[in-house]
């Protein structure tokens, strides 16, 4: 037992026990802990958890190198950044090697993405089954959507183009809405997505009285990279919102589950930007057609009022008309009867004056002198028992032929 | 005399006549006076004569006038 081996030929007696035990590459399946790209290269931590605590019973570290690297990307196509970043569980065909100085490594010559894929699809159906037990599925769409959508908080990455697309569809929207956006940024993918989606819909909770909905909007992604939104901490949060979410984060085909919680899901950040403008304007045509409502009313009203007092000046005129027509006729009456009556008035008058004239002519003193009577006056007067002559004096006689003087000569 | 015929009025002018008659048949007038005085009282009576022949003519033609 006094025989020592020098490390190096340790670790080269490790390295033959293990080309010889691992000549062939070998499938493995394990999760991303970390990933970093050098010189062309790629470079790994992979690790498995438990499946009790979630504590990490197995590392390794693995390198893809150059040639490979280009011919994984060709493979995952729009997906190779999705897949390849930390938290990812890959299946992985990799050649086991030890070096002397380096220690063991594991090189990367394939990768399965239906695994990766499969895994995905696994969680989400865990998570949906989850939220189903829970009753979360539909609780944010039984919200009713407000009248007006005008104080939108928005959760998106500031650099997204989706966001910018939104924001200027919002802006510049032809009917003039003004709308009042404000941005909660947060990671829009990776393993950050969780834990600042949640964050910042928990801080829009608090102030909800400052908005009108919440939009989670996001630029396209591959399929892997929306698994980010099958998140069961997201959507539990998204269903306890009391604001109703909007969300613009989809796949022309595949739907999220932050979708499926979600008030109304859109497929992009324009279509919710459209989605929006037109629940305005759908409330703004209501306001219209309501203004018009009552215009109608107003106006029949008015026609109605009109045509009472149409018929109430005609009557007017009728009674009037009638009320004129019966004066007429006793003006016709007064007119035929007027002139008989100033007839006869004048016939009256003149009869007086034929009286009088007739009168007239029997007092006067021709008419006593025609019937042979003369008359006496003394000193100018009238003879009276006042004023007589005596025996000799004059007195003048008046009679037909003419004025005489006579003496008194007896007195009987 | 004509002067006065001119502010002459219809009543006036029947109420002289009144007057005349009543002073004829009442008071002790001497023949001239008596003369004078149905002198006057003629003139008055061609005046009212005048008068309601010349008002029947105006009312007629009044009458007339208001049927147009």
């Amino acid at each position: 037992m006094n025989q020592s081996l020098r490390l190096y030929q340790l670790n080269e007696y490790i390295r033959r026990v293990i080309a010889l035990n691992f000549s062939e590459s070998i499938w493995i399946n394990c999760e991303i802990a970390s990933y970093r790209e050098s010189r062309g290269h790629a470079y790994m931590e992979l690790i498995e958890k438990s499946d009790l605590d979630d504590q990490i019973i197995a590392q390794a570290s693995a390198a893809i190198w150059r040639t490979q690297l280009q011919n994984i990307y060709k493979k995952l196509g729009h997906e190779k950044e999705s897949v390849l970043q930390a938290g990812k569980e890959i299946l992985i065909k990799v050649k086991v090697e030890f070096n002397e100085k380096f220690g063991l490594k594991l090189i990367v010559e394939d990768i399965d993405l239906s695994f990766t894929l499969g895994k995905l699809a696994l969680r989400r159906q865990e998570i949906l089954t989850e939220l189903a037990k829970l009753n979360l599925i539909d609780k944010n769409s039984t919200l009713e959507l407000p009248l007006v959508l005008q104080r939108i908080a928005v959760i998106s990455s500031e650099n997204a183009a989706g966001w910018q697309d939104f924001k200027h569809q919002l802006i510049d929207n032809v009917y003039g809405y003004k709308f009042e956006i404000s941005l909660f940024n947060s990671a829009m993918q990776g393993q950050q997505v969780e834990n600042e989606v949640v964050e910042k819909l928990k801080t829009i909770i608090k102030n909800k009285h400052q908005f009108d909905c919440v939009v989670i909007i996001r630029g396209g992604g591959g399929k892997v990279d929306l698994s980010d939104f099958d998140n069961l901490l997201i959507a539990k949060t998204i269903a306890e919102t009391p604001l109703p979410v909007l969300t613009g984060i989809g796949h022309e085909i595949d739907q999220s589950i932050t979708d499926m919680v979600a008030h109304t899901a859109l497929k992009t950040p324009t279509a919710v930007a459209e989605f929006i403008i037109q629940h305005c304007m759908n409330f703004e045509s209501l306001i219209i057609q309501t203004g018009r409502l009552i215009g109608d009313h107003v106006i029949s009203n008015i026609q109605r009022n009109n045509e009472s007092l149409e018929y109430a000046r005609q009557s007017l005129n009728w009674s009037a008309a009638a009320s004129l027509s019966k004066s007429e006729n006793q003006l016709e009456i007064i007119k035929t009867q007027l002139p008989l009556v100033i007839k006869n008035h004048l016939q009256s008058r003149l009869v007086k004056l034929e009286n009088i004239e007739t009168l007239l002519e029997q007092l006067s003193p021709e008419a006593h002198f025609n019937r042979g009577y003369s008359i006496v006056e003394y000193k100018g007067k009238k003879i009276s028992l006042k004023h007589k002559p005596n025996v000799g004096d004059d007195v003048q006689i008046f009679s037909i032929i003419g004025k005489m003087t006579g003496q008194i000569t007896k007195l009987q | 005399m004509k002067e006065k015929e001119k502010n002459l009025n219809y009543d006036q002018a029947y109420n002289d006549l009144q007057k005349i008659l009543f002073d004829l048949q009442q008071s002790e007038t001497s023949v001239e006076e008596l003369t004078q005085k149905i002198k006057k009282a003629s003139e008055l009576i061609s005046f009212c004569k005048t008068k309601l022949r010349s008002t029947e003519k105006e009312i007629q033609k009044l009458l007339k006038d208001s049927e147009e």
